[in-house]
């Protein structure tokens, strides 16, 4: 399974990213903010984990995007933030986000969220 | 003299000798002994509040300098060395990274160079990589920590553009560069709650939101 990781932070990407290699996933695309995700993404990819606070489009609109085309109304969507006020947490999940974490996190909580997305354990 | 204290000046001649007509029309009249007191009185208070205009008007003009290089430039450079704080702290943590990630490479060519590969010599290495990438971990302090500068420097320039209106009202000059040089420092995307405090907490919340 492909996964797409949305961050404007260069560091955070890196750091998203290691943790999934930690966990075993190393199939990884990456992309800037919203508008550049919206470039990269496609059938090949199976799961998102994006960011909320970018320039040029933020992680809620990606999200509302992915949600209203025919190939993104399914794709499992993890949003990993600093925002933890509770309207906002409640603004991410009606926007169509499957699942939140927020920063700073640990691998150990990306993997439980990401297995309970995908229904199954993933090789770690 | 700025144009506005020429223009408070003229008002205030134009007054006065609005008055004056006035006073002279009302001389055929005989006017009740307060009124007349009261009137006589008038034009030498309007002349009083009309030097102590020109003075305040005149003392801000003189302050303008002072004015615009102690607030308007110097938040400027406060908000230039704050993104100056964030591009330097994403560069430590990129280079952090990498040699985390160096790091993890030798730990994994041991493991395979490594003659005397015993359960002990293993264990350490484990340890290793889990103290290696911890350290990776708590780089995450980058994201917060310039999501809470960013927030710092658009409050900066939002004081700056409140200082900006207001030198404007008293006809200081240069406001145009200051204004160039505001809108050419735009700030990234940010949070302006973002912290690395509490973070369980703050984690069980959106928990309980997406299991209810």
């Amino acid at each position: 399974m492909k996964f797409l990781v949305v961050d404007d932070s260069a560091t955070m990407r890196r750091i998203v990213i290691n943790s999934l290699q930690r966990i075993g996933i190393s199939d990884i695309v990456e992309a800037v903010d919203g508008a550049d995700a919206l470039v990269k993404y496609g059938p090949h990819i199976g799961f998102v984990i994006t960011d909320w606070n970018m320039p040029n489009m933020g992680g809620v609109d990606l999200v509302r995007a992915l949600r209203a085309r025919d190939d993104g109304k399914s794709i499992p969507i993890l949003m990993v933030t600093a925002r933890s006020v509770r309207e906002d947490i409640i603004t991410a999940m009606e926007s169509g986000v499957n699942n939140y974490i927020v920063k700073p996190f640990t691998p150990q909580v990306l993997k439980e969220k990401i297995d309970a997305l995908v229904g199954a354990p993933i090789a770690s | 003299m700025t144009n506005r204290a020429r223009e408070a000046l003229y008002d205030s001649e134009a007054t006065l000798r609005l008055l004056d007509t006035e006073l002279g029309e009302l001389g055929n009249v005989e006017p009740p002994r307060k009124v007349t007191s009261a009137l006589g009185a008038l034009p030498m208070i309007l002349a009083q509040a009309n030097r102590e205009l020109v003075a305040i008007l005149e003392s801000l003009r003189k302050n303008k300098t002072q004015l615009q290089s102690a607030a308007v430039e110097r938040l400027q450079q406060t908000h230039s060395k704050l993104e100056e704080v964030n591009t330097t702290t994403e560069s430590a943590a990129t280079g952090i990274l990498d040699s985390l990630d160096r790091a993890q490479g030798y730990l994994d060519s041991l493991d395979t160079e490594d003659a005397a590969n015993t359960a002990k010599t293993a264990e350490i290495r484990d340890a290793m990589r889990n103290e290696l990438f911890a350290i990776t971990e708590a780089l995450q302090f980058q994201d917060i920590t310039s999501q809470q500068i960013r927030y710092a420097a658009n409050v900066l320039v939002e004081l700056e553009e409140k200082l900006i209106s207001v030198l404007h009202l008293i006809d200081i000059t240069g406001l145009d560069e200051a204004r160039a040089a505001l809108h050419g420092n735009p700030n990234g995307s940010f949070d302006p709650n973002a912290t690395t405090r509490d973070r369980a907490q703050r984690q069980h919340v959106a928990d309980e939101i997406f299991e209810s």
